[in-house]
């Protein structure tokens, strides 16, 4: 009887051992499946991922280029303000005003489009820049002065254009100071 | 089911960053919609009662009284902004809370899931007050703040430090507007702020003014007219900003302004050359003004500078030469600036809070093979399977063929290392596929198959997919060489890079003129008698010289000819009908084998792909 017990005994603790065993190696499994399928998700993600930032990368390329060529395309603008009083420098200026526009859609065949203001129009912060305000009686915010030309590369803002706009000449613009004096 | 996201906020006084952590245990700096990384800490309200943040709110900020910048110079004070438009005070942290908040929508966009947590960094000199401000501030942005860190402690983190060994580092912060200096204490995973310094009136703005002021008084001396109208205040501006990142680079920039005014005589035009000497002359004020927040900070740390285990450089504008030399020169120690300056305190925001969720101990830690593997193919060249650096365990096939008529065996020598000849790389084993099919060389398709374990175990296999005989080695001692080996072997690769190259040309220029010879001699063998005499004629002088220079290895010849033999070789396939039968190779050695059209590997390893997606797809 006992040494049955006993054999009985040993046998439910082998069972239990084994049961156990089975148990860990049943979760082993269950952790190391889902690692697998979770290394598998990461890459599916992560190649997602990469594919976006890959099609983002080719298509706004030209940002750096386009930044760099804002002096040349300011430089036009700037030299296309002054009145020539001879007529000899008239002609070639014109000749340069077209080989500007030339480069112009060189530029937007490529993306990239000029942000041009129209002034007594209202300002517009996602694509202006307000470098300075003049006061009038009128309304606020209207655009009176573009000093620069913006430029964009699809959606991307290159540079805000720079515009001048309306300011009403009030008391209202002490207590702006202050504030502003306050903030500092 | 995403995982769980916690955002690193450097919710700068001029500019605010955000990255996270990625689930390979990298840091990615999340860009705004305008597409930059770095977004401005201005908050705009329109009378319309919209709010709007970032660079849109500092471009209109001229002509909007209710726009607020800088805010955080007045977190953790009873200081309040008064918004008429809203007709209401708002506190600093309700500002910060339209900045966090923004942040916090654009992440999510751009992550395609909802964000709840972030860590975000404060100066090391923010008391109690000022960091609770910005906790709530975070709450109120609808952000559980899992943690408020220190800046310096934030670009230890983003350097890496702090993990294994406790030092002494020196954060120096030079940003557009301030300058702070701190010392930290790092041990045990604690980073204690020992003392810090600093000047909040000192930054790479001033750099620019100085170099804007020179430019108008260079104008001024050429054409004795100070032109100072604000379109050509910006334009200075703009133009010294470019020239000092310039000259960061370069000895030198070049400042061009074109019509930058008007005089009796017409437009008047600057150009001039500023070089790096004289910028750093100019600007040698501003650069003195770096060494007394240092000295003091290391005062106040009752350390020396020889205490300072590290020197970490953080803020835009330390990407100055000189300010990079006067660090270095003054602490006597190198100067560490491998992460982008401007990323840096929130890339380690990032970190802290991958720590804090745990993800940083569950990075499981690939290895990557350390130097390439490769076989040996004809001509003695080392023909890479897995270059190094490739993340383990991975598998590579690649098709082979032949490289003589009737070729019963082929020997594979599996060669690790960067040289382009095998025998100067080290060779792992070698073992031998017989039983192939008698047939023209080029003609067996032998599948060779690299695959490493994740225990860095090597199994080369080969396999005749025409009769599905296969042979393998595996390969244990690959992973045995330690790191100086390994960087000899790396480092002598790149020594002799130029002469393996022009060794491997050489070899594969007469690989390809035996090619050549061999199928001329076939078509002349065949098909000989149906060419007209002349065009035999030819073909067989331009095969002979081809053998002389190879016989006599005048690669120059052989190099020239080759084209000619280009032209013949075309001709005879055409002759023969046969367009798909240029592989064949005439060998010496019975070992050596030839490489088939790359685009049977990659066709395979793209139908493996496919099954793993499948497979992943039906769960």
């Amino acid at each position: 009887m006992k040494k049955n017990e006993e054999k009985n005994e040993e046998k439910v603790e082998e069972t239990s051992e084994l049961e156990e065993k089975l148990v860990k190696a049943n979760a082993d499994m269950e952790y190391w499946k889902n690692q697998y399928y979770k290394a598998y998700a990461d890459m599916a993600n992560l190649r997602k991922e990469i594919e976006r930032d890959h099609r983002e990368a080719i298509k706004y390329r030209l940002e750096d280029f386009a930044d760099s060529l804002l002096g040349v395309l300011d430089a036009f603008d700037i030299a296309f303000k002054t009145q020539p009083t001879n007529p000899e420098t008239a002609n070639y200026l014109r000749g340069f005003e077209f080989v500007y526009k030339q480069l112009l859609q060189v530029l937007e065949n490529e993306g990239i489009n000029t942000i041009e203001p129209i002034v007594g129009t209202k300002f517009d912060e996602t694509t202006m820049h307000a470098v300075g305000t003049v006061e009038d009686e009128g309304e606020e915010g209207i655009i009176k002065e573009v000093q620069l030309k913006g430029y964009k590369l699809y959606d991307h803002l290159i540079r805000a254009s720079m515009v001048i706009v309306t300011k009403k000449p009030e008391v209202k613009e002490e207590n702006v100071d202050n504030n502003q004096q306050k903030s500092e | 089911m995403a995982k769980e996201i916690i955002l690193g906020i450097d919710l700068g006084t001029t500019n605010s960053v955000v990255s996270y952590l990625q689930s390979d245990g990298t840091v990615k700096v999340i860009p705004n919609p305008e597409g930059t990384m770095t977004t401005p800490s201005v908050v705009g309200f329109k009378p319309n009662g919209e709010v709007i943040v970032g660079n849109a709110a500092k471009r209109q900020a001229i002509t909007n009284p209710n726009t607020v910048s800088s805010i955080k110079r007045h977190m953790g004070t009873d200081y309040k902004v008064r918004i008429d438009s809203q007709n209401k005070e708002f506190t600093p942290q309700e500002i910060s809370a339209r900045i966090l908040g923004y942040m916090k929508s654009y992440a999510e966009a751009n992550l395609g899931q909802p964000i709840q947590k972030a860590v975000i960094t404060v100066p090391a000199y923010f008391n109690d007050a000022q960091r609770q401000a910005t906790k709530d501030a975070g709450t109120i942005a609808g952000l559980d703040v899992v943690r408020i860190i220190n800046e310096p402690t934030a670009a230890a983190l983003a350097y890496g430090l702090g993990t294994d060994k406790s030092e002494k580092i020196c954060v120096f912060d030079l940003g557009g507007g301030t300058l702070d200096v701190s010392i930290l204490d790092i041990g045990d995973g604690t980073f204690e702020v020992v003392s810090t310094s600093g000047d909040n009136k000192l930054g790479g703005d001033d750099w620019d003014n100085v170099v804007a002021d020179w430019i108008r008084a260079q104008i001024k001396i050429e054409y004795n007219q100070d032109i100072n109208d604000k379109m050509a205040l910006q334009r200075y501006k703009d133009a010294a900003e470019k020239a000092k990142i310039e000259l960061s680079s370069s000895l030198e920039a070049t400042i061009s302004l074109p019509f930058i005014g008007m005089s009796a005589n017409g437009p008047i035009s600057f150009e001039k050359v500023l070089t790096r000497a004289k910028f750093e002359e100019l600007t040698k004020h501003l650069l003195d003004r770096c060494v007394a927040p240092l000295q003091k900070a290391i005062q106040d740390a009752k350390m020396s500078y020889s205490d300072i285990d590290e020197v970490l450089l953080i803020g835009g504008s330390i990407r100055m030469p000189a300010v990079q030399a006067l660090v270095s020169r003054i602490t006597g120690k190198k100067v560490n600036l491998s992460v982008n300056p401007d990323e840096a305190v929130s890339i380690g925001a990032a970190f802290q809070g991958g720590i804090l969720s745990g993800d940083v101990k569950d990075v499981i830690l690939l290895d990557v093979t350390p130097l390439t593997l490769g076989i040996e193919t004809m001509g003695g060249v080392m023909t890479p399977l897995i270059p190094r650096n490739t993340t383990i365990p991975t598998t590579k096939s690649q098709i082979f063929s032949t490289a003589a008529d009737n070729q019963p065996a082929v020997d594979i020598m599996v060669y690790q290392g960067e040289r382009g000849m095998a025998r100067d790389n080290k060779l792992l084993g070698h073992f031998q596929l017989s039983g192939i099919k008698p047939a023209p060389r080029g003609t067996p398709r032998i599948e060779v198959t690299f695959n490493i374990d994740v225990n860095g175990i090597v199994k080369v296999s080969a396999k005749d997919l025409d009769t599905q005989k296969e042979q393998e080695i595996t390969i244990s001692g690959s992973n045995g060489l330690s790191k100086e080996e390994i960087d000899r072997m790396v480092r002598e690769a790149e020594a002799n890079k130029e002469a393996d190259d022009k060794r491997k040309e050489e070899v594969e220029i007469k690989n390809k003129a035996e090619s050549y010879i061999s199928n001329i001699d076939q078509g002349l063998r065949e098909k000989g008698d149906q060419m007209d005499a002349s065009q035999k004629e030819q073909t067989q002088k331009l095969r002979d010289e081809l053998k002389t220079a190879l016989d006599n290895n005048d690669i120059a010849t052989l190099k020239s000819r080759l084209d000619e033999l280009e032209k013949a070789a075309a001709y005879m396939q055409q002759q023969q009908g046969n367009p798909g039968a240029g592989q064949g190779f005439n060998a010496n050695q019975g070992q050596d084998f030839t490489q088939q059209q790359s685009s049977n590997s990659s066709q395979q390893s793209k139908k493996d792909d496919d099954v793993i997606d499948a497979d992943f797809t039906d769960k």
